[in-house]
């Protein structure tokens, strides 16, 4: 089974000659090329100061090898190591800072909202349309080109962080508030965004996807994430599906259109046409649904679904034949 | 002086060596009569009676009981495993004592006289570790200290009730006459011929027949702890199991008893997703779409029988058959208040139909 990570989408991204998709340094969106923009005075300016101290070090120790005068030796420690180190940091501070308001930034409202929920160990993902209609879905985005979408983010248990390195800043998700991030992707693709604060036993388990796609194309998105899963054609997709029912598996996962309706876990309308499954732990085809039925808990210790390994093969195949039929 | 200490060292050494010696004799030749025929010198009764009574006040000392010994459900439990698990030892009030123990060395003591020397932590020592060299065994089960509670409950008041009382407790209705001899021989005592449960005992009346018959395949192995339920479960044959869980789960549907609460039915119908707490009619119903059968039905079930399971789960000890993880992982981190389970308990004891 193939993983997905940064390294199999590295791979792919240089087939086809797109962006690295997790790289802080090839930005594809107005605020990461902000913060790329950093990159230069920052590293210059630590480089500078290494090379100074550095300097100064192999004067004191090496070149000038005899006792020091006391006077002047307090005013380059007092003045250089106080007050320099501080006038330098505030400037480097200030420069940094003066880049948050525009990281803010919600963009123009009147556009769909997107509510970002950090949750042990995946992401919950819930757009609110202008008119009022809103759907879920599960570790992924979907943005358009060259519009600024506003995003709010929260955590129902413990501190995560959202961090998508090609596109924006990283931003705390705290339980108890609602942060709030702009992003104005600038080249289509898909680029993988990850938790970057310690959040459990899982935690590296917590991948997500954002596909940047053109206006027209998101509008089309959007319409087909609204709409109600399809009812099964062929006979191993219906058996799935009443494998889904009989099993219970309604009481934690909502399928729009069926009678699953349990908001404990991921919203799975549309899950066999997202990325990668699970929060990036399996592939999203019928042998990662597979695996991931069978060995639930070895795939991501500490996962609140239980493991379905008592369900025959066969079983597991029909339910995992109708998920990834959910386009 | 020095020669003088040697010597009577050496005088000791060589009569330990012969002491030692004469011992393994006596037991390698087989001098040492084991047989209980002949019972023990009374000097031998008195010291090993007292030995044992020593033992279990020490060891019983900071044991206390966990519910009230006065409730009535845990001494109709109790009882109903006095019927099979002591009595074909022990005896019964009011019916004649048993005769092969009053052949055992020591004789097993009828226990409708001998229990008013005790005090409840000492009867839960005894029903819960057993005596070694005797015939009392261990509590089958060393998670369900409950259990044997319910039978300290129930051996307190049983001198008291004389023979009437102890019928009424353990015995209900007969059993209809049509049902199986095994329902009528090891069921109907506590769960009734009709599978309502008396009161007491879980309703096993229409409840699924995956789900009853994996539950006694696990008792039996010991992989769901009662040490009420193993003995049982283990004597069935293959064909007396399917004729029990075909009986029951033929039975008409239990009605429901008592009202339930909004928060209960809330609980069950929704859960509570902001704490990972799945509806509990996901996988139990009552609900339109059919549901496994492995799945217990809860609807019209007996809410203390619901409540304890759930602390069992809780606690981590509750086996059960190869669907029972799906409930672990419900119950591990995300843990319904007690006043919930409560809630949640009483209203699926209120429903009575389950489509």
């Amino acid at each position: 089974m193939e993983r997905l990570g940064a390294h199999g989408e590295a791979s792919l991204a240089f087939a086809v000659q797109i962006p690295s998709p997790q790289s802080a340094l090839e930005p594809a969106g107005r605020d990461a090329e902000r913060i790329a923009s950093l990159f230069p005075i920052l590293f210059g300016g630590g480089a500078a100061i290494w090379l100074v101290v550095m300097g100064l070090t192999v004067y004191a120790v090496v070149l000038r090898d005899r006792r020091h005068q006391r006077d002047r030796t307090r005013r380059w420690v007092v003045g250089g190591g106080a007050f320099a180190t501080t006038a330098l940091l505030g400037l480097l501070l200030v420069r940094g800072l003066s880049a948050m308001p525009e990281l803010l930034d919600p963009g123009a409202p009147g556009g769909p909202k997107i509510r970002v929920s950090g949750e042990q160990w995946w992401w919950r993902v819930r757009y609110e349309l202008p008119d009022g209609a809103s759907f879920e879905l599960a570790n992924e985005l979907w943005l358009p080109r060259g519009r600024r979408m506003p995003l709010l983010l929260e955590s129902p248990d413990v501190i995560h962080s959202f961090w998508l390195p090609s596109l924006g800043g990283k931003i705390d998700v705290i339980p108890g508030r609602v942060n709030r991030l702009g992003l104005e992707p600038t080249r289509t693709g898909t680029f993988t965004g990850v938790c970057a604060e310690y959040c459990g036993l899982s935690h590296a388990r917590m991948l997500f996807h954002v596909v940047v796609v053109e206006p027209p194309a998101f509008e089309a998105w959007l319409a087909a994430q609204r709409a109600d899963a399809r009812a099964p054609a062929a006979v191993l997709a219906q058996r799935g599906h009443l494998l889904f029912q009989q099993h219970g598996c309604g009481a934690c996962h909502a399928v729009r259109g069926t009678a699953a309706r349990g908001a404990v876990g991921p919203d799975l309308t549309h899950v066999g046409g997202r990325v990668s499954v699970a929060a990036g732990t399996v592939a999203n085809d019928v042998a990662g649904f597979e695996e991931w039925l069978a060995r639930t808990e070895a795939l991501k210790p500490g996962v609140h679904m239980p493991s379905f390994h008592m369900l025959s093969s066969e079983e597991r195949n029909a339910l995992a034949t109708w998920l990834d039929g959910l386009q | 002086m020095k020669r003088f200490v040697l010597a009577w060292l050496f005088r000791a050494a060589v009569i330990l060596g012969l002491v030692a010696v004469g011992g393994a004799l006596t037991v390698v030749l087989g001098i040492v009569p084991i047989k209980a025929s002949s019972g023990h010198f009374r000097l031998t009764r008195w010291f090993l009676h007292f030995a044992k009574q020593q033992s279990v006040k020490t060891h019983s000392m900071r044991i206390e009981p966990p519910f009230s010994l006065d409730d009535p459900r845990q001494i109709q439990i109790g009882a109903g495993h006095y019927e099979g698990g002591c009595r074909p030892c022990h005896g019964a009030p009011g019916q004649p004592a048993p005769v092969l123990p009053q052949f055992m060395t020591p004789k097993a003591p009828e226990l409708s006289h001998a229990i008013e020397h005790y005090e409840p932590r000492h009867l839960f020592y005894l029903v819960r570790h057993g005596i070694k060299l005797t015939g009392m065994p261990a509590w089958p089960a060393s998670d369900r200290e409950d259990e044997v509670w319910a039978v300290v409950a129930f051996l307190r008041k049983m001198p008291a009730g004389g023979e009437a009382r102890y019928r009424e407790l353990v015995f209900g209705e007969d059993a209809p006459t049509d049902a199986p001899a095994v329902v009528k021989r090891s069921c109907a005592r506590c769960h009734g011929g009709d599978g309502l449960g008396r009161g007491a005992f879980p309703r096993l009346a229409a409840q699924r027949e995956e789900y009853l018959r994996s539950s006694l395949e696990v008792y039996a192995r010991g992989e769901r702890q009662s040490g009420i339920m193993r003995p049982l479960a283990a004597s069935l044959s293959p064909a007396e199991l399917d004729a029990a869980v075909r009986w029951y789960t033929a039975r008409p549907a239990p009605p429901g008893r008592g009202a339930g609460s909004e928060e209960g039915r809330k609980l069950a119908e929704q859960g509570v997703p902001a704490r990972k707490i799945p509806a509990c009619i996901g996988c139990h119903g009552p609900r339109p779409e059919a549901i496994h059968r492995g799945y217990p039905r809860l609807a019209g079930q007996l809410p203390a029988y619901v409540e304890q399971q759930l602390e069992l789960f809780r606690k981590g000890v509750r086996g059960g058959g190869k669907y029972v993880d799906l409930m672990r992982e419900v119950v591990d981190d995300h843990m319904l208040t007690p006043e919930e389970v409560r809630a949640v308990a009483q209203h699926f004891g209120s429903l009575s139909t389950d489509p």
